[in-house]
């Protein structure tokens, strides 16, 4: 049994928020709030919310750029906080790629001059040797040579990105978090870049991240799904279970409203209404934070936080609800899901 | 919006002390002897350190510092020599003549520059636009006491329309009429440079506006250009323009320095010049003062306008 | 010419709106930019159009020549839009003006952007009611309350005095839907309006806009990237790239039989749910069209993969070729029908 590549345990990010003249600290905003799961070397687990899930936020927490209010992380065997203290380690075990291509670039910088940068920075290579490794990683993420004289404004945004993962290879990560990253290309590009990502995984044995809001492209990329909601894992598993049949209403919710691009499909299919009420980080509710929104809701979702549990014991797929086990919750969920993939 | 204010005001605080030591250095660092100045080379050494002795110059730096700020929280500015009264008198009686120039300077600088800035954003790059670059440009570059010197050759001299000097008519009662025309030549002089920048901010915070999301909401309803300016663009530009207009009321009052001093008007800033003149250390020490700290009075009202026009900022 | 002389009657069974030959473009001279070249498009009463493309196809250009509203430098450099038979571009601006909410409306995609930030939503909805349609106040308010409570907004009364940025995306994007629809519109335009939403949000927003305009008895044209978005709402579909209409076509025939390649690839690029992660994704290759670079011949031939070399040096018409077809293509080759079904024709192959 080989240990997970990347773990985190009981996480919690916590901002304080400042109010009055002398700025004192009045409360918490709770973006991220005791997450536990873990990535295989080698294999992606796609994180899936929406906007105030906490998502990128601990995807962030993982390079250590949003601080661990408590809870523990180990990236390959090794303790984040300590690997943090040792300045220039964690760089070289991890990496981040953003969304958007126009903002993560330095436009006064030539694409040349920005991956040069990086290897120069860690003492990777100088000169020469520089120039013959940009092209290299070039190579690596299918731009021709010539891309390193061009300022990143004139590449289009599938360019760009594949200018961002090259900067990401460059310190030969084995982690990298990937947070939106095809979420502002074109739809017809997309598969450019998860493809090049794939293959990537697979020739060099990356381990990812992949956050997102889409579950179809989560779906193609993920070996399993971590989803997130209000700060909170509500359910997470290997993909195809979690998809075919999942075990919490978010996740079918989720499900339902993903827009199919199949006319007969999409005017049939059950869907599950929520009533979309965002919880508010700043003053959670005691008990299920998903309790606003759900439509089976009852008291004791608005008094206990249920535990991550699976069916019958099963430990591979689990989610947080206190009413998974009955069967015509079950069968909602599991219809509505159906619908979505047929 | 209450505690916005409130912890804006607090930080003014700090930024009048750093006034008042700046002032108080000023008259430190400037060469010459106090005491010479007062009594003149002819008084006996005696005189002199009975003098400095009175005045508390032979204190340590820190010492005179807390002297002079225990006399200001009193309202005691010195003695001004030029016009042998305290210098708080000299400054309270001119202060309002200043005030009066300064309010009616950016009141017209103000409205004339929001205007023709607007005006001009309405049709970037057509000849308006760029006749107002032009006006801007000769604005922005003349010294204010050639305009108000040209401005009294022509309206004073030439076609005798206007008076040349003064805040009140020689002969004759006075009145507010006479008071008026003897604003007007002043007032646009020093009005001038100011109106100039307005014009250009106002100008390039419109075009900022003018192409936004919601001003083609407005539009697609079938809201018309005139509401669509003056509802819609003009609030959204305006924050950016008073930041503007607000510095301009610290300029202004040191402007009205040249200003007054061509055309005689009796206020802080004529006096200021005379003081100069004559080295008349603690009415320039207090005029100096007077003016910053109304500059960093101004300044904190120019922000709570600001938050006023942008709800987003007090909430912040 | 029979039938342009009918469509400028009056005709309530012709389309309620009507694009011909649109171009629009930027700049002047020698220096014109043009970002939409050619787009002919109808919708009629009631009829819900989704009009898909990707960056650079001009959708939402289009709307806003057919509304006059392009941004500074823009221009409509050819064509015509009639609204029930009148063409918009030989109104006078105050005529226009008239025409813009009461008789074509439209919702923008970023519902934070298109709110003034410095007017409550009451104020905002309500200012053509008082100062265009001579409603008092308070039945300006009274209107603006039941439009609230149309679109799903709790708590109207408060949300009136509200400024955008208190609310959520979620419901600025309902406030942004019932200023459009405040005059009744007989055409609604949307225009992306659920690219900035949460997933969850995208779904209920959708099946507002749906429902209000077959309640309503609106057209709706829905602009969008999403082709699961226009397999949900919409009756027909036509396809852009590069400016240019390149497929016209019943919803459920666009994605049952797309024929031009274009709409196939887009359709097969798309990842979907039920996928393998071990099938790779079939994206297409090449880049997205520049309208500062525009390709000879047609548009997609770069990218095609049934290019033959007329494709690089001529032009397609978008015309249906196949007998007792309306589903319109703009491609020499039209490879996924049977020959057997096409019309004999005298171009060229």
């Amino acid at each position: 049994m080989t240990r997970p590549a990347i773990q985190l345990e009981n996480v919690s990010v916590r901002y304080p928020i400042r109010k009055g003249l002398l700025r004192r600290v009045v409360g918490e905003v709770h973006a991220v709030e005791d997450i536990s799961f873990s990535i295989n070397e080698g294999e992606t687990v796609g994180l899936v919310g929406e906007s105030g899930s906490g998502k990128s936020t601990t995807g962030r927490a993982l390079l250590g750029l949003s601080p661990l209010s408590a809870g523990e992380v180990q990236c390959f065997g090794r303790d984040l906080r300590s690997l943090l203290a040792e300045r220039g380690t964690l760089p070289r075990v991890s990496q981040i790629v953003f969304q958007d291509p126009y903002a993560s670039l330095n436009p006064r910088m030539t694409v040349g001059e920005t991956l040069r940068e990086v290897l120069e920075v860690h003492g990777l290579a100088t000169g020469a040797a520089a120039k013959a490794r940009v092209n290299q990683l070039l190579a690596d993420v299918g731009l021709r040579e010539d891309i390193a004289e061009r300022h990143p404004h004139s590449l289009s945004g599938g360019q760009r990105q594949r200018v961002a993962i090259a900067r990401a290879l460059a310190i030969e990560p084995r982690f990298i978090v990937l947070d939106e990253v095809v979420s502002a290309l074109d739809v017809s590009i997309q598969g450019q870049i998860v493809n090049l990502l794939q293959d990537l995984q697979r020739t060099r044995n990356l381990t990812y991240l992949f956050i997102t809001h889409d579950l179809s492209i989560v779906s193609h990329v993920s070996h399993s799904i971590v989803v997130m909601y209000g700060g909170q894992i509500m359910e997470k598993g290997p993909r195809r279970s979690v998809f075919a049949a999942p075990l919490h209403p978010y996740t079918s919710a989720l499900l339902s409203a993903v827009p199919i691009p199949d006319p007969k499909i999409e005017r049939t299919r059950p869907r599950l209404d929520v009533r979309s009420e965002p919880p508010d980080p700043t003053a959670p509710l005691p008990g299920c934070r998903f309790q606003r929104s759900c439509p089976f809701a009852t008291q004791i979702c608005r008094t206990e936080r249920p535990p991550l549990r699976g069916l019958g014991g099963d430990t591979d797929h689990v989610a947080a609800c206190h009413r998974m086990e009955e069967p015509h919750v079950r069968e909602a969920l599991t219809r509505t899901a159906r619908g979505a993939l047929s | 919006m209450l505690s916005f204010i409130i912890h804006r005001a607090l930080q003014i605080i700090p930024v009048i002390f750093g006034v008042t030591l700046a002032t108080f250095l000023l008259a430190q660092i400037i060469p010459g002897d106090p005491a010479d100045v007062l009594l003149g080379s002819m008084a006996t050494e005696e005189a002199r350190e009975q003098l400095r002795e009175s005045l508390g110059l032979n204190e340590p730096v820190y010492v005179q510092y807390a002297i002079y700020l225990q006399k200001l929280v009193q309202g005691d500015l010195g003695q001004s020599f030029t016009f042998a009264q305290p210098v708080s008198q000299v400054i309270l009686e001119r202060l309002s003549n200043t005030a009066l120039l300064a309010i009616a300077a950016i009141i017209l600088a103000s409205v004339i520059g929001v205007a023709a800035g607007t005006w001009a954003a309405l049709k970037p790059g057509s000849a308006r636009d760029q006749g107002l670059s032009v006006v801007v440009l000769f604005f922005n570059s003349m010294p204010s006491f050639w305009l108000g010197l040209v401005l009294i050759l022509i309206f004073g001299l030439h076609l005798r329309l206007l008076p040349v000097g003064g805040m009140q008519s020689v002969t004759g009662g006075g009145g507010v009429l006479s008071l008026m025309a003897h604003m007007v030549l002043p007032t646009i002089t020093l009005a001038a440079w100011s109106l100039a920048v307005i014009a250009r901010m106002t100008r390039s915070s419109i075009l900022d506006v003018i192409n936004s999301d919601y001003i083609r909401t407005a539009r697609s309803r079938g809201v018309g250009e005139a509401r669509i300016v003056l509802r819609h663009a003009l609030p959204n530009a305006m924050p950016a323009v008073i930041t503007v207009i607000g510095m301009q009321m610290g300029f202004l009052l040191s402007g009205a320095v040249l200003t007054e001093t061509v055309f005689s008007w009796p206020g802080i800033g004529l006096a200021m010049y005379q003081a100069i003149s004559t080295r008349d250390i603690p009415l320039i020490q207090g005029g100096i003062l007077v003016i910053a700290v109304a500059f960093v009075l101004i300044n904190f009202a120019v922000d709570v306008l600001y938050a006023y026009f942008n709800p987003k900022i007090s909430v912040a | 010419m029979t039938m342009v002389e009918q469509t400028q009657i009056l005709s309530p069974t012709g389309p309620v709106l009507e694009l011909r030959g649109l171009g629009v473009g930027y700049g002047r001279g020698e220096n014109v930019l043009q970002v939409v070249h050619d787009v002919s498009l109808s919708v009629a009463r009631g009829e819900a159009l989704g009009i898909v493309g990707e960056s650079g196809c001009g959708k939402s250009q289009t709307m806003l020549a057919a509304l006059r509203l392009l941004p500074r430098g823009g221009r409509v450099t050819s064509g015509q839009v009639f609204l029930e038979g009148r063409n918009l571009l030989e109104l006078s601006e105050r005529e226009m003006r008239k025409v813009r909410g009461g008789g074509i409306a439209l919702i923008s995609q970023d519902a934070l952007t298109a709110l003034n930030p410095a007017m409550t939503i009451g104020a905002q909805m309500a200012e053509p009611m008082v100062h265009y349609q001579g409603m008092t106040r308070a039945a300006a308010t009274k209107r603006c309350t039941e439009l609230l409570d149309l679109v799903g907004i709790p708590g109207a009364a408060a949300r009136l005095r509200s400024y955008p940025h208190e609310l959520s995306g979620g419901m600025r994007q309902r406030a942004l839907i019932a200023m459009a629809i405040s005059a009744n519109p007989k055409v609604l335009i949307a225009d992306e309006p659920t690219t900035a939403l949460d997933v969850t949000t995208q779904s209920q927003i959708l099946r507002l806009i749906d429902r209000l305009r077959k309640d309503l008895g609106m057209a709706l044209i829905l602009i969008t990237h999403d082709l699961g978005v226009v397999a949900g709402v919409t009756d027909r579909v036509s396809v852009l790239y590069a400016g240019r209409v390149v497929e016209t076509a019943e919803t459920q025939t666009l994605f049952e039989s797309p024929r031009h390649p274009y709409t196939k690839a887009l359709l097969d690029s798309i990842a979907r749910l039920g996928d393998e992660s071990s099938e790779r994704l079939r994206p297409i290759p090449g880049l997205p069209p520049d309208p500062n670079n525009p390709v000879p011949g047609c548009p997609f031939n770069p990218r095609c993969s049934h290019v033959v070399p007329l494709c690089r040096s001529v032009l397609p018409e978008l015309e249906d070729r196949v007998k007792g077809g309306s589903h319109p293509v703009r491609c020499h080759v039209d490879p996924y029908v049977e020959p057997a079904r096409r019309l004999a024709s005298g171009a060229a192959r």
